[in-house]
């Protein structure tokens, strides 16, 4: 519904090196697969299709208009099928159709010419980069990603995205170290003198690191009277609270931007016993959704959280 | 049909999402154009057409209509060829190049569902009527896939179009062509690939330490995977009981593995046939690298991942998901330092909800033990001396070797071929799946 206007309905990115996981999914099941290469995030936006606005006249390329005609055949090999298929497969189609729609729709608006957006301007390409399970290659993955992502949005290529900075059972590690997050979560011992574990919180720690630097990317391009940040919703969560015993209570969520002034940012609530689903709930809302409930059974939240809505 | 996918990562449900299908036409159209340039045309196109700069309405669709029906698997019907004809027509004209037409048809058919779902269908069987069959151009796709892992080829789907297929002779004709010809190893080393996920290493997905593991190399890393379907073809091809590729000390190696494997190699470059000596420890497949490695994380051996395959995998049995809000109370305690990963498991398997599963996984892991994570052998670990004795299903073993002789770890494999190998994502010529259902009216 948000991404519906732009040459990409979302864009999925991930610091893992592991293209198999990740936050975006299309139905349960179904993931929609990310970048794990800055290089390849830039050619995918940034490559020859992409209409850069200062590149002077604009001549659209025939090879579109063709494309157009290959996806309306693939349409009519989509509908014979359907005919012929039980109801699962009649899903299967449906989702290819979908997909095909979405294709048709991003070729419309490559035809339509470059973004009239003041901030608007093309990428430089990304730096070195290092893909794998070490700490610091997420760390500067995540770096090259922001920065490629905030172009991409200041052009309006999308306004959907997500990105994840370790895989679900964390996989994190140090160089040189045999132990990775997820294990020493579990292994390691608490230090009294800290209350803690402190080679498992390291972890932690660089990724919060990460998520100021990612929020901190957007804050630095100009929009309008303020900040790209200030024109969105960035939703940083882990999936655990305290890692040791896979607890799901009190997990930690945060929220950066403004959303176009539909929230107030600096605000800390206590979540009590609130089911997690109204953190899902108030940033629908805030993104301009008509939602009234999100979740359920007893994860099914109606009210948003009314201390940051603006 | 069956959804569980231990062996087919990302495939377990048949989908094309719109990133997916963007990123596929893209490589559709970069292998339509290499297929068709100008040193590689001649090979796919066999007619010439009156100009090069324009369209030839006649050549298009001679090309339409051989290579719509290798990719499709059947012919096309009369709108799906002429509808391809227009489009290299209209583009030979827009772009003043015939083979830029062509490239664009490629792409239509790459990209169509006709070629990235396998659909089945089925019909009455006439000696039986209350029962159906699966059709002959179907089952056309269906032997292909399972024994070359590729498209039928002419002479099959001649034998499909004919109706060959649905009759038990001319069935059995093709079945014997296609077990005797050399493509059979294709299709042998995609089942075993896909039963250990080998694609983990074709993606790069399987990193170790370089200052731990400096033996371990892309090029290690490629032998080794290469190490185990040379001994499984060589084993299957030699008609062996599959159920002895568990316990056989007979492979291949290279002077690189030779390195790892701590043996000598005398073959400089290239392949030899190897048996390791009894007391090698290198008893089967689960005492491969390839296999040690890929179940192992990147700093560390993981008894728990390998538990977790050889029972999900190999045994077609499940595993659940680790439980949420565990109460560790038991273990918080815990000073010192774990030095084992026995020691480190022992501590999950004292919490009730934990030991559901470690209890299934890691007596077969622990077994696995004395190979480090890059499968190397070791007798230790943090300087404490490696047990890997256990016991599974009431068979009591002292290492790895014992546990494959003693256990009845190969004697599923014909359960995992129907239960967990014959999921529907396994059997198609992309990664995005496959549809098998039948219509209402048929089933």
């Amino acid at each position: 519904m948000i991404g519906g206007l732009t040459r990409f309905r979302s864009l999925e990115m991930s610091c893992t090196g592991n293209p198999n996981q990740s936050y975006s999914f299309e139905s349960q099941g179904v993931f929609n697969a990310p970048e794990i290469s800055p290089m390849a995030l830039y050619t995918r936006v940034f490559g020859p299709e992409f209409a850069d606005p200062n590149a002077g006249p604009f001549t659209p390329d025939p090879r579109l208009m063709l494309r157009q005609s290959v996806l309306s055949a693939v349409k009519d090999d989509r509908d014979r099928l359907f005919q012929r298929v039980g109801t699962h497969d009649k899903q299967r189609l449906d989702q290819y159709f979908t997909s095909v729609r979405q294709l048709e729709q991003q070729i419309a608006i490559l035809l339509e010419g470059p973004p009239d957006l003041q901030s608007c301007s093309k990428a430089p390409a990304p730096g070195a980069e290092s893909l794998g399970t070490e700490v610091e290659e997420s760390v500067s993955t995540n770096r090259l990603m922001a920065d490629l992502l905030s172009f991409a949005l200041a052009c309006d290529q999308t306004r959907v995205f997500s990105m994840m900075f370790s895989d679900r059972i964390s996989g994190l590690r140090q160089a040189g170290s045999s132990a990775q997050h997820h294990q020493l979560t579990h292994d390691e011992p608490l230090d009294p003198a800290i209350g803690y574990q402190p080679e498992a919180t390291e972890f932690v720690f660089i990724c919060m690191e990460a998520w100021a630097d990612f929020v901190e990317r957007l804050a630095a391009v100009p929009e309008g009277d303020g900040t790209l940040l200030d024109n969105c919703l960035v939703f940083g969560h882990s999936d655990i609270s305290l890692a040791k015993i896979h607890g799901i209570t009190g997990i930690p969520m945060m929220i950066a931007g403004a959303a176009g002034g539909a929230l107030r940012p600096g605000v800390h609530v206590r979540g009590h016993t609130s089911p997690t689903t109204r953190v899902g709930l108030t940033i629908q809302q805030a993104m301009g959704l008509n939602t009234e409930s999100f979740g359920t059974q007893s994860m099914e939240a109606t009210q948003p959280v009314s201390e940051i809505v603006a | 049909m069956l959804s569980r996918a231990a062996t087919a990562v990302g495939a377990s449900f048949a989908s094309v999402t719109p990133s997916g299908l963007e990123k596929y036409e893209a490589a559709a159209t970069a292998v339509a154009e290499q297929a068709l340039d100008p040193t590689h045309r001649d090979d796919l196109v066999q007619c010439q057409p009156a100009s090069v700069t324009s369209s030839d309405e006649g050549c298009a669709r001679a090309f339409v209509e051989r290579v719509g029906r290798r990719l499709f698997r059947r012919s096309l019907t009369e709108e799906q060829a002429s509808a391809r004809v227009a489009i290299a027509n209209e583009a030979a004209n827009t772009l003043n190049d015939f083979y830029a037409g062509l490239e664009l048809v490629l792409t239509s058919v790459l990209a169509s569902p006709e070629f990235l779902f396998r659909v089945e269908e089925a019909e009455p069987d006439p000696s039986n009527p209350s029962t159906m069959r699966v059709t002959s151009v179907s089952m056309a796709s269906r032997l292909s896939y399972l024994l070359w892992n590729t498209t039928p080829d002419d002479d099959l789907l001649t034998a499909a179009e004919n109706g060959d297929l649905v009759d038990e002779a001319g069935l059995a004709e093709q079945v014997e062509r296609l077990l005797a010809s050399p493509k059979l190893e294709t299709g042998i080393r995609s089942i075993f690939s896909d039963l250990y996920d080998f694609k983990q290493f074709d993606d790069g997905l399987v990193r170790k330490d370089n200052a731990l593991f400096p033996v371990y190399t892309q090029a290690l890393v490629e032998e080794a995977k290469e190490q185990t379907l040379r001994t499984i073809v060589a084993h299957l091809g030699a008609d062996k009981d599959y159920r002895d590729l568990f316990t056989t000390s007979e492979s291949f190696l290279t002077r690189r593995l030779g390195v790892a494997y701590r043996v000598p190699v005398t073959t400089a470059n290239g392949w030899e046939p190897y048996v390791f000596s009894e007391d090698a420890r290198r008893e089967g497949l689960l005492s491969h690298i390839s296999f040690n490695a890929l179940y192992s994380h990147p700093g560390r051996s993981s008894a728990t991942l390998r538990g977790k395959f050889v029972r999900e995998v190999l045994l077609c049995q499940d595993i659940p998901t680790p439980p949420a809000n565990v109460d560790f109370s038991i273990v918080e305690d815990t000073i010192g330092e774990l030095r084992t990963a026995r020691e480190r498991l022992e501590q999950h398997v004292t919490n009730d909800a934990c030991a559901g599963c470690h209890t299934l996984t890691d007596p077969i892991g622990l077994a696995l033990e004395s190979f480090d994570a890059i499968g190397m052998l070791r007798d230790e670990e943090n300087g404490v001396p490696i047990d890997t004795s256990g016991e599974l299903d009431g068979v009591t073993y002292e290492d790895a070797a014992a546990l494959a002789q003693g256990a009845p770890l190969p004697v599923r494999f014909g359960a995992w071929m129907w239960g967990c190998g014959m999921n529907p994502g396994r059997w198609n010529p992309t990664t995005e799946g496959v549809g098998y259902d039948l219509p209402i009216e048929l089933q």
